[in-house]
């Protein structure tokens, strides 16, 4: 952890990854998607399952934004002795 | 009658976390005197931990109760929690690493910190500190709620002065580990809650179904017209835009709260945060999980079961959970299933009256009482008033109906929202002025209570007439529009006139997220 590195910047990079995260937004505030009873999963009604099944989604979406913004570790920071 | 075993495995956690309560004074050992320290646990939380203050406090006990309880008592309606939760994680995703590397680099402890710097405002500052103060009270009083249901659940009689002890000496515990400790303590004890309420869930979700014929069994029981949303016709849009809009509102409101902030302040880095936003919906499908029990305490029929009745009685629907695991539980789980839900009270209550304390000492305290506080004088208002925050909370829940609580805690949403536009805006733009900001503020605040009132206070859901076509929504997002746009006209009138505009303490610099060291 220590040795994780800043960005000269240490802005984030990437930043066009972060509209993924309107996605969410977009599937659960639309109301109409999702209410209705069919589909049935497992005895659950579409509204419940297709909600349940965006918590995963967006859980995904997040980490992958995650991923691709995290800053870049390109400049290590060097402390006099610290192992290599 | 006392249910004894049960009673004993609750009995046995709330010892265990008392002492892990005052343990936690000792955990990556500081100066407590530093309000920095007692206050924000040194802001070094990496994501495990973080992870289990978000979780614990995000998801508190009231919400264990009440989210299944609306569920079973309204139908779809009250799977709103469930949206809600999804649509937080991107938003803080985006903001709230911004909110943290300004903090750091000032030293910042509240979020009207922030907007003070920000605005060059005091009276800004204030107002952000006060909606903060003002809506946490009745959230920490809603906490004890959660305990009151399981403590009465165990067969104790939480009348009278004799039913009333049990809750005072829990609170006065927190209380005492929470002055010693400081946001350290329910870091701690947020682990144990979270992995209770974990376990609690899992066994709830193996058992329940099960005994009751599976998912569609169960889903057959409810109300055919609660099932699903109220679809628009010709002259509403009906539940539709409820639903929506109690989903958005809840969610930008949410991370606003000083108990959220102050746990977002305690991470030891942006990145901290982020990682975080991509870990914590596994809480969201706990929650989504809970909120069906609303169904399963429905199909099961507790309510109709005599030796629950009297407490159906007392306690309305907030019952119908711990109805639902005395029923299908062995004794000994259900002292797990309520330990998880009373411990689930204790992590939230003591993060608020730290985060309420934090506020009232910055920025209250110090700019309006004592100028030139030390460090070591900062912590101690801030303990002391931590304290006097719980005392308050218990005095409210024992001294008045339970509906007072209810209902500012509804109304505190509607308000805390409003500090929307000065803190999430102003970590991106100063365009908007100060006075456009407070008058949006105080606009916004008048048109919420105003519509709540107009509710009789008994739901949040108002409807707007637009070109004759009724559109139901969260008063919390109609107020907040009314605020953004008396900002935005203030802030151009101030501009056209040409009055000079406060300064700002900070630079673009300042608010690029650094990477953790």
């Amino acid at each position: 952890m220590a040795q994780e590195a800043v960005t000269a910047t240490g802005q984030v990079r990437n930043k066009q990854w972060l509209w993924l995260l309107v996605l969410p937004w977009i599937g659960v505030v639309w109301v109409p998607f999702y209410n209705k009873i069919e589909p049935v999963l497992w005895g659950f009604p579409f509204f419940y399952w297709y909600q349940l099944l965006w918590v995963l989604i967006s859980a995904a979406i997040t980490a992958v934004v995650y991923m691709k913004t995290k800053p870049i570790h390109d400049v290590p920071k060097l402390t006099p002795g610290s192992p290599r | 009658m006392m249910n004894s075993t049960a009673t004993f495995v609750f009995v046995l956690f709330f010892i265990g976390v008392t002492i892990l309560g005052f343990v936690a004074a000792h955990w990556r050992k500081a100066d407590l005197g530093q309000l920095d320290e007692w206050g924000l646990g040194g802001r070094r939380f990496g994501t495990i931990v973080t992870w289990f203050l978000l979780g614990g406090d995000l998801y508190t006990a009231y919400t264990f109760v009440a989210v299944p309880a609306l569920v079973f008592g309204a139908g779809a309606t009250g799977f709103f929690a469930l949206p809600y939760t999804i649509l937080i994680y991107p938003f803080a995703f985006v903001v709230f690493p911004k909110l943290w590397a300004i903090s750091k680099k000032f030293g910042y402890v509240t979020a009207a910190d922030f907007v003070h710097a920000r605005y060059n405002s005091r009276m800004l500052a204030l107002a952000i500190a006060v909606t903060g103060i003002v809506a946490t009270m009745p959230y920490i009083a809603l906490q004890l709620v959660g305990i009151e249901v399981v403590i009465g659940a165990l067969g104790f009689d939480t009348t009278g002065f004799v039913g009333d002890l049990p809750l005072i000496i829990a609170f006065a515990i927190l209380a005492a580990y929470t002055y010693t400790s400081g946001l350290r303590a329910p870091a701690m004890i947020a682990v144990v809650k979270d992995v209770l309420i974990y376990i609690t869930i899992i066994a709830a979700m193996i058992i329940i179904p099960a005994q009751l014929g599976g998912f569609g069994a169960i889903f057959s029981h409810v109300d055919p017209a609660k099932i699903l949303l109220k679809a628009p016709d010709a002259s509403s849009l009906n539940g539709y835009s409820a639903y929506a809009t109690l989903a958005v509102g809840s969610a930008l409101a949410l991370f606003l709260y000083p108990h959220s902030v102050t746990a977002v302040l305690s991470s030891k880095s942006g990145n901290t945060i982020r990682r975080n936003m991509a870990l914590l919906p596994a809480y969201s499908l706990v929650l989504g999980l809970l909120a069906l029990l609303g169904y399963m305490a429905l199909a099961s029929g507790v309510k109709d079961m005599p030796e629950f009745a009297p407490y159906f009685k007392a306690y309305g629907s907030n019952f119908a959970v711990p109805a639902l695991f005395l029923h299908f539980f062995p004794s000994w789980f259900v002292g797990v299933a309520f330990a998880a839900i009373g411990i689930g009270a204790l992590v939230p209550a003591a993060i608020m009256s730290i985060a309420a304390a934090n506020l009232y000492t910055r920025n209250v305290h110090r700019e309006f009482v004592n100028t030139k506080m030390t460090p070591e004088q900062e912590t101690n208002v801030a303990k002391l008033v931590s304290l006097l925050v719980k005392v308050g909370a218990v005095v409210f829940i024992l001294a008045l109906p339970l509906t007072y609580a209810i209902q500012l805690q509804l109304l505190g949403g509607i308000w805390i929202i409003q500090t929307l536009p000065a803190l999430v805006l102003g970590l991106y733009t100063r365009v908007l002025d100060h006075r456009g900001l407070l008058l949006g503020w105080a606009v916004g605040i008048a048109t919420g209570t105003w519509m709540a009132v107009s509710l009789k206070l008994a739901g949040s859901i108002f409807t707007i007439h637009l070109f004759g076509y009724a559109i139901p929504g969260y008063a919390a997002v109609w107020a907040l529009i009314v605020n953004l746009v008396v900002s935005i006209v203030v802030s151009v009138l101030v501009r056209v006139i040409g009055l000079k505009r406060s300064d700002d303490r900070t630079s673009p610099e300042d608010y690029l997220d650094v990477a953790e060291t």
